[in-house]
């Protein structure tokens, strides 16, 4: 725990400073709020609020009494026990993304995902083997099937085949959510189970500057029947859609962090919140929503800080609609490459040093470009890695060994030594996929490179682990079957 | 330019420079002498503020102006276009000879920088640019088609979610029977060439610069092309 929050950007004076800037735009500015039964709670809270333009200006006092009195900490118990997950408790945690397209790095080509794409996605992240993956995603959308039902088949898909808790499967409408939490129901053994579980969350997205989107409101609204875990991941892209200044659009990035949290808050106090958003740089000649940019880490630094400010798990957005992750969107790199290890590395680093809780946007290519299993195999070694970076090292009689200094004398040697042998494992990191040979070995054994060496190991997980074994018994799959034949016949227009 | 006056053409001149200089005073003196001088209104915009944008255009292709010049000199251009217009209606001869795009980001999407983009761009190269902004019923961009008659109809997307609206917009184009007279044109982060080809849209533009390229072709394909 040694190298660990230690790292800080802003002081007390310039948290105090976005903090109060956040309030001033809620109560001037305020935030469009385009749903009846919302408008009407932050009413009844005393909020200003002008039902026309559906703005609602919300006091200082509000925000910071719900902010301060929403839940921040829960537990997702997914099907597999031994496999939950808590928010908040200061374990290191890493998760993948979710994506519309696939990668492929050797070919450097790109297509829409499959249902098959999920499966294999599943089966490496769930197995063993990807050890710093805590909790998976469906990482691609199956475009086999039509999408309109789409986000309720990637639920059914995750459910039926993750063994860690899945998250961030991604919601297109309160029509198909009613159908994936129906599922969720029988998934979770019932209503009241779901409640406790907690095995589904949702992610506001507001469209800043400063606005909801109706239907993400709906969701939330529907959601929040549930207790189930909510957060907002605003991206505020400096220039364009917030102030090009850092400080202007952490301010108002923060701002709309705040403002679903009263709502959430409004809407049903039992609901846990996840502090999740973060500006972008966005490159103003591709357009591109950076996140490999050296803004990027000081953005992270600076999130990390205010979550911790109001009692969050400092939890980010990573590129992906997660709320229980902190950091670290990768780069902006096409490739593996000495840029996307740079940027990826530098700032895990920085965000580990400053306490994040948990890293993100596992197997992503560029910065939201696709995904790739190579690249998840890459990621969870980096982990692996940091991971032995933030455990530090003791100082006591046993690791100073003194003793022994002194036993073995001038010019001895250590290596037969049992201390020795009692301490490597857990004082020393051993790769699996970096390189530590000597360059004529690394010649004979082929002359690899990471990306591929990840592939050995990828093709060796998929041969142990895929397809994936259900995790669901036969009742509850001829559940979720029935409800998604349900939706198809509801959902999918009639030609 | 033939037989026009040294000091038509430098004032000309002057515009398009400062609209590369992004010079809104400049432009304000400038287009309020050209009109002073009686100088064609069309001539000012094509070979003044156009001209400057087209320039602007060039820059932002190659890297050298980001998009905040690019989106700065467009509305300038406009400051220009609104002190013309005016002047514009006793002219027989409006900007008719000009391939017009329908530009849109469709339903539920209220993502447009893109679209905005290649609208700026679009204009900067020719075109004349009906921008219908976003979150757009499908119903509205049908109408609007009868109503302006396009060459092109644009439309962007950046949620998956919306992407199916694109599909009901071409398969609105054709259940009014508009579908024959005017090309459909697709981009946006999610889309892709197979999309396209899916919904039966003409072409698919992977950035700003390349929807233009495909904007010049479809037209060239129409038998209009862009001068």
């Amino acid at each position: 725990m040694k190298a660990y929050r230690t790292l800080k950007l802003l002081n007390r004076n310039e948290i105090d400073t976005i903090h109060n800037a956040s309030l001033d735009i809620l109560e001037k500015v305020g935030m469009k709020v385009p749903n009846e039964t919302c408008l009407r709670l932050f009413a009844d809270a005393g909020a200003d609020v002008d039902y026309k333009t559906q703005v609602v200006k919300a006091p200082s006092s509000l925000i910071v009494e719900c902010v301060k009195k929403i839940p921040k900490r829960y537990e997702v118990r997914p099907y597999d026990r031994k496999k939950a997950m808590t928010v908040n408790d200061g374990k290191l945690k890493g998760g993948m993304t979710v994506q519309y397209f696939i990668n492929d790095y050797f070919k450097k080509e790109r297509r829409e995902g499959t249902t098959d794409d999920v499966l294999r996605a599943i089966a490496v992240g769930d197995s063993d083997d990807m050890d710093h993956i805590s909790h998976v995603t469906d990482f691609v959308y199956p475009c086999d099937e039509p999408l309109p039902v789409r986000d309720i088949y990637g639920w059914k898909l995750g459910w039926t085949y993750a063994k860690k808790p899945i998250f961030a499967v991604y919601m297109f409408s309160i029509n198909s959510v009613r159908y994936i939490l129906e599922m969720a129901k029988v998934v979770a053994g019932g209503e009241e189970e779901l409640r406790q579980r907690k095995i589904i969350d949702y992610n506001l997205e507001s469209t800043s500057p400063l606005s909801f989107s109706s239907h993400a409101l709906e969701i939330c609204l529907e959601f929040s029947r549930y207790n189930l875990p909510l957060s907002n991941s605003p991206m505020v892209m400096a220039g364009a859609s917030g102030p090009v200044t850092l400080a202007g659009s952490l301010a108002l990035c923060n701002a709309e962090v705040l403002m679903a949290a009263a709502l959430i808050y409004l809407m049903n106090p039992n609901i846990p919140y996840g502090y999740a958003g973060i500006p972008y740089i966005m490159d103003m000649r591709t357009t591109l929503c950076s996140f490999g940019a050296p803004e990027q880490v000081l953005f992270s630094l600076a999130r990390i800080q205010l979550a911790r400010y109001y009692g969050f798990a400092a939890k980010a957005e990573v590129g992906a609609n997660d709320p229980v992750l902190e950091d670290i969107d990768p780069g902006d790199s096409s490739l593996p490459d000495f840029q996307g290890g740079f940027e990826k590395g530098v700032r895990s680093a920085m965000a580990l040093a400053a306490g994040a809780e948990s890293v993100g946007g596992f197997g992503m290519v560029g910065a939201d470009q696709g995904v790739s299993l190579d690249q998840l195999v890459i990621d969870n070694e980096m982990m692996s890695y940091m991971t032995r970076v933030r455990k530090g090292f003791e100082i006591n009689e046993e690791t100073l060994a003194l003793d022994l200094i002194k036993e073995i004398g001038i010019g001895g040697s250590f290596l037969g030594a049992r201390h020795t042998l009692r301490h490597l494992r857990q004082e020393h990191w051993f790769p699996k996929i970096f390189n530590r040979d000597r360059w004529e070995t690394w010649r004979m054994k082929g002359g690899k490179d990471t990306l591929d060496r990840a592939h050995v190991q990828l093709e060796k997980i998929l041969k142990d682990h895929y397809p994936p074994e259900p995790m669901l018994d036969k009742d509850q799959i001829e559940r979720l079957d029935c409800i998604y034949r349900e939706a198809k016949r509801a959902l999918i227009p009639k030609k | 330019m033939k037989g026009q006056s040294t000091d038509v053409r430098a004032i000309l001149e002057g515009i398009a420079q400062a609209v590369v200089d992004l010079d809104e005073g400049e432009i304000i003196r400038s287009v309020k002498k050209a009109i002073d001088m009686k100088i064609s209104p069309l001539e000012v915009i094509e070979n003044g503020l156009a001209k400057g944008l087209r320039e602007v255009g060039r820059r932002f292709e190659v890297g050298q102006y980001f998009l905040p010049e690019l989106v700065t000199a467009a509305n300038l251009m406009k400051t220009g276009t609104d002190m013309l217009n005016p002047y514009i209606g006793r002219e027989s001869t409006r900007r008719t000879c000009m391939p017009r795009v329908l530009m849109g980001t469709v339903k539920g999407d209220i993502h447009d920088i893109g679209k905005n983009i290649v609208s700026i761009l679009l204009e900067a190269n020719g075109f004349e640019v009906i921008d219908l902004g976003f979150d757009v019923p499908t119903d509205i961009i049908v109408e609007n088609v009868k109503e302006h008659a396009p060459d092109i109809v644009g439309l962007s997307a950046l949620l998956t979610v919306t992407l199916e609206e694109m599909r009901n917009v071409v398969d609105a184009l054709k259940k009014a029977g508009l579908r024959e007279r005017v090309k459909v044109m697709i981009g946006g982060a999610p889309t892709s060439q197979r999309f396209a080809d899916e919904i039966g849209a003409d072409a698919y533009g992977i950035d700003a610069n390349d929807a233009v390229e495909k904007a010049k072709a479809l037209m060239v394909a129409k038998g209009g092309g862009v001068k």
